[in-house]
């Protein structure tokens, strides 16, 4: 099995307590802040939680982990800075922690919509706003554990909670028997949190908008509809995301869910010893392989690994975010030749099924190297050779040589230059270009003549013995330039044709020595991935970080053979 | 000798019309179809279409059984896929070619060995890459129970779209779940538990692999063993619905155990429901809820257990008739010679001195002009009984048996997309005590 991606962990540990009795205190900012989710680049207005230690700005979701032990008592100075939310917009806010009792004065009183809190009297118009007393904007509330038991909690908003705890109002507490590492007189040598929540983006920007509430564009979260399912504050894409590393011996395990909907975590390859739910221990420990996780929810289990490095742990329910859907049918297509035949993949399933995709008897000879481009702007792409100065390009689109309708450059190039070709200009049709030892001559009016002042050179980009590619590595609709050296690949993403190494793209291991590299937009998303072709069997980089990502990146063993000179392009 | 009321006269032509006019209706029973006595299998991943409960046609990707084997379709993707049936410690070898647009791969939560070879390392297991590729799994289960096995790849789409199914392996004794005698049944029963989002499957049948979004899910068909009620009623290899084998409908006998095998298969939970009585939860994920391994000790009763994805239970159902307060056999007052233990037992429910026998049903029943009829209702409110009922009703129950709905207790999910009835919704059946059950 393969090593799973280590997990990457937003939390901060702010107290890790193994020593004498504590009077802990602990102060927290509540706060805005807008997180950028990885995948989609889309921006999030969250609130959440920081140090008052730390920069402003800084607050994390979830935010900073309470570890104690029975024998501490925990204080929390809160500071509501959500007092500059907007335009008119302030928010009070409020911490409880369910499953503890607070006691200092005041504690869990409610708070009524009016501000007022105490005995509710006649004024049955009044809602309770928060559990407990609150911080107002700009201002600081206490809150006071004297009695700790041990488990694991969620600390979160007890105002306004349907909105502040979705909006990222936060945090977990762990408490220990005395001495650490050890809970309900379980000790542990290694431990694993999983704090599962959600971000429905729709009701964040309504909320950071000043849209949400009785009367407003989103009126409640009754429509609630997350779209990004975060772990640990982080989105995972898949179940490929949620390996947790363990050690041999017994891993506590604690599982948490500030969202609202119900998980079911699920091990592979292992079971859990269920210790404790809500900071209560369980009368029986029971063994199980899935645990369900609902909303508001925290378990303690146990999981014994002695053969393992790593469980897979996700979420059965697989909601994972949104993520490409893998596509049954690639957007930039397969084609080989054969040193006079054509073997196309028509469908994109990078398969060759016969009557399907499309042969082609004869086009070019032994010898010729192959290019593909839309010649004809149809948005189709159509195959071509160069043979040493002149080009053959199949400007019909019918796979056979047509003299006087298809395409013949008479001379554009040299023996020994390489064939490219591309869309230099982003008119949307293709024109080709040769690299000679590292210097390229690109036929930028597209009229298949080289027209010094008027084309292009690149006087130096790769040297003797590189490989060159094209594509489009930015998504600007222009294709530019790169090296493939055994392996390596150098791609001039700013497109000035020369090698910056500080905004050009290089890829350490990409394929190796021998392979052929091949270029397209696998997945259809406009910009140009790399891959390249080993005797008939094609890797290709699906996610376009430049890195083989099994599980992400597919192989496709079989379309073509040791020999055939690999092309890629949309065939029609 | 057993008295049995006027009930009990059946006109046989009578039951014979209602037989021939449920000739499709399933007779029930109590086992479960699957690949049994077989370690080796030839898996492919594939594209079919199954039927709903109300008539609609949906794509899915199911395993096919390549290997021609009794309790599966021989070469036909089949929802769910097909059932496995082992013995704790045996080692079984699947070999998965892949016949999906995409990679694909087959995961085993709960086994104790599996060894993966395909050609893609993927995140959780090796794969087999789309356009024929193949993988190869060999699983090993020590410990008995019931498990489930389903797509390890783009799980979210591949799982909705039909590639999982369950696993039983069986204890080294007959006739226990468990190695405990607290598992001891008579007869068995599978409750594989799937949803489904029809949008979806038609998404990927017109190859829109774009615009799916699973986190806009909405699933409208529920299902039990892959079929939706009223589909579930139906025989078992039904040619009609060639690509949905498996049956449920279960039937027992008085005092009988019946096991019940719950799987969450699909996305979402569901809380499944037993009338008649409660079940008995002896085991979650294929381990024995107990204290020392021997006694299922903390199981628990209820008669609600919500199956969540993933899961599995294992529970314990029996029906007695005791505490009804009247005589569902239908015995006359004088008839108390020599009585089954199944009687005693129920007689002995009515404590010291009493006894059920010729308590009548402490309703007056409605004449029948003025009943509307179930097709369940054989006429009779006694077990085994039987009377004239209108042309056109009743038929469905062929022994006087009673029927007893188990369903989701999510009312919603009883329906095929808004129609109602269907979805997660089955009978049980007590059948009269003469009745041969296979």
């Amino acid at each position: 099995m393969k090593k799973l991606r280590t997990l990457v962990f937003s939390v901060g540990l702010v107290m890790m307590i193994a020593g004498p009795a504590l009077a802990v205190d602990v102060d927290l900012v509540a706060e805005k802040i807008n997180l950028t989710m990885p995948g989609t680049g889309e921006v999030i207005p969250m609130w959440g939680y920081r140090l008052a230690t730390d920069d402003p700005g800084t607050a994390t979701v979830p935010g900073p982990t309470i570890s104690l032990t029975t024998a501490d008592t925990l204080t929390i100075n809160l500071n509501n800075a959500l007092d500059d939310l907007g335009p008119g917009l302030v928010e009070p806010t409020s911490i409880v922690i369910p499953g503890l009792i607070a006691t200092e004065a005041g504690a869990m009183v409610p708070t009524w919509t009016d501000g007022t809190s105490g005995s509710r009297g006649g004024d049955v118009t009044k809602r309770v706003r928060s559990f407990t007393h609150e911080a107002l904007p700009g201002g600081n509330a206490t809150y006071v554990w004297d009695t700790l038991t041990p488990g694991t909690y969620l600390i979160q908003s007890g105002t306004h909670p349907a909105v502040q705890v979705q909006m990222g109002l936060y945090a977990m507490l762990k408490v220990d028997d005395v001495g650490g590492s050890s809970v309900y007189d379980t000790p542990y040598n290694n431990e694993v949190d999983m704090l599962f929540s959600e971000i429905d983006p729709v009701i964040h920007n309504a909320v950071a908008t000043g849209n949400y509430g009785p009367g407003q564009e989103i009126t409640s979260t009754i429509d609630y509809d997350p779209r990004y399912f975060l772990l640990n504050g982080v989105p995972y894409y898949d179940a490929g995301d949620l390996g947790v590393p363990v050690v041999p011996g017994d891993n506590l395990v604690r599982f948490l869910n500030a969202g609202l909907q119900t998980r079911v975590p699920q091990l592979l390859g292992a079971y859990m010893t269920l210790l404790g739910e809500d900071g209560n221990q369980v009368p029986f420990a029971k063994d199980q392989s899935s645990l369900v996780l609902p909303a508001g929810k925290t378990f303690d289990v146990i999981v014994t690994a002695d053969n393992l490095t790593e469980i897979p742990i996700y979420d059965r329910r697989l909601a994972f975010s949104p993520h490409v859907v893998q596509k049954a049918v690639l957007a930039e297509k397969f084609g080989v030749f054969r040193s006079g035949p054509w073997f196309l993949d028509a469908n994109g399933n990078g398969a060759w099924d016969p009557g399907t995709d499309a042969a082609y008897v004869n086009f070019g000879q032994t010898g010729d190297q192959t290019v593909a481009g839309d010649w004809n702007n149809d948005s189709f792409s159509q195959i071509g050779v160069f043979r040493n100065g002149p080009w053959y390009l199949d400007a019909n689109g019918n796979g056979a040589w047509d003299p006087l309708v298809d395409t013949v450059y008479a001379n554009f190039g040299q023996t020994g230059d390489q064939a490219v070709a591309g869309d230099w200009d982003g008119n949307g049709i293709d024109q080709v270009g040769v690299f000679r030892n590292g210097t390229w001559y690109l036929d930028a009016n597209g009229n298949g003549a080289w027209d010094p002042l008027i084309d292009t050179v690149y006087a130096n980009f790769g040297q003797v013995g590189d490989i060159a590619v094209a594509g489009d590595w930015d998504g600007n609709g222009i294709d530019q330039v790169g090296v493939f050296r055994n392996g390596t690949w150098y791609l001039d993403a700013n497109g000035n044709g020369a090698w910056d190494p500080d905004t050009d793209t290089v890829y350490a291991v990409f394929g190796q020595a021998g392979d052929i590299p091949v270029t397209g937009d696998w997945i259809g998303d406009g910009t140009t991935q790399i891959g390249f072709f080993r005797n008939g069997s094609w890797h290709l980089d699906m996610n376009g970080n430049g890195i083989w990502n099994a599980g992400i990146d597919v192989e496709f063993a079989n379309f073509g053979q040791a020999g055939d000179k690999p092309v890629t392009g949309n065939w029609p | 000798m057993m008295y049995i009321k006027n009930f009990r006269k059946l006109n046989s032509v009578l039951l014979l019309s209602a037989l021939l006019m449920f000739a499709g209706m399933g007779t029930g029973q109590a086992k479960i179809d699957g690949l049994e006595g077989v370690t080796t299998f030839n898996f492919t991943a594939k594209a079919g279409h199954i039927t709903t409960g109300e008539g609609n046609t949906v794509l899915f990707w199911g395993y096919a059984d390549d290997g021609g084997h009794q309790g599966s379709l021989s070469g036909q993707a089949q929802y769910p896929g097909p059932t496995i049936i082992i013995n704790a410690g045996e080692s079984i070898t699947i070999n998965l070619t892949n016949h999906l647009p995409q990679a694909t791969s087959m995961l085993f939560p709960g086994a104790d060995v599996v060894n993966a070879t395909g050609n893609i390392a993927g995140t959780l297991t090796m794969e087999a890459a789309f356009a024929n590729g193949t993988a190869q799994y060999q699983v090993t289960y020590n410990q008995p129970g019931t498990y489930t096995y389903y797509s390890g790849t783009n799980m979210d789409l591949q799982v909705e779209m039909g590639l999982v199914g369950a696993i039983v392996v069986r204890s080294g004794t007959a006739g226990q779940a468990y190695d405990s005698a607290d598992s001891s049944y008579d007869y068995e029963t599978l409750f594989l538990l799937t949803d489904m989002d029809p949008v979806i499957h038609d998404l990927v049948e017109f190859g829109r692999f774009d615009e799916i979004d699973l986190t806009k899910r909405n699933a409208v068909y529920w299902f039990i063993n892959g079929r939706n009620g009223p589909d579930t009623l139906l025989d078992p290899f039904v040619s009609w619905l060639p690509t949905q084998p498996y049956n449920s409908l279960p039937r027992i006998r008085p005092c009988e155990n019946l096991l019940l095998r719950l799987v969450g298969g699909g996305l979402d939970g569901h809380p499944f429901h037993t009338h008649g009585n409660n079940i008995n939860v002896i085991a979650k994920d294929a381990r024995l809820l107990s204290t020392d391994g021997a006694t299922a000790d903390l199981a628990f009763s209820d008669f609600t257990q919500s199956v969540y994805p993933g899961e599995t239970y294992d529970a314990l159902f029996t029906w007695t008739g005791a505490n009804m307060g009247w005589d569902y056999y239908g015995h006359a007052t004088e008839d108390v010679e020599t009585m089954t233990a199944c009687e005693q037992q129920v007689e002995a429910d009515f404590g010291p001195g009493a006894s059920s026998h010729g308590l009548p049903i402490p309703v007056t029943l409605p004449a029948i002009s003025e009943l509307t009829f179930s097709p369940f209702y054989s006429g009779s409110p006694y077990l085994g009984g039987g009377s004239f009922l209108p042309p056109g009703e009743g038929g469905f129950n062929q022994n006087g048996g009673f029927y007893y709905m188990w369903h989701s207790h999510n009312e919603k999910e009883l329906t095929n997309w808004d129609i109602f009835p269907g979805g997660m919704l089955t009978f049980l059946i007590i059948e009269p005590p003469s009745v041969t059950i296979e």
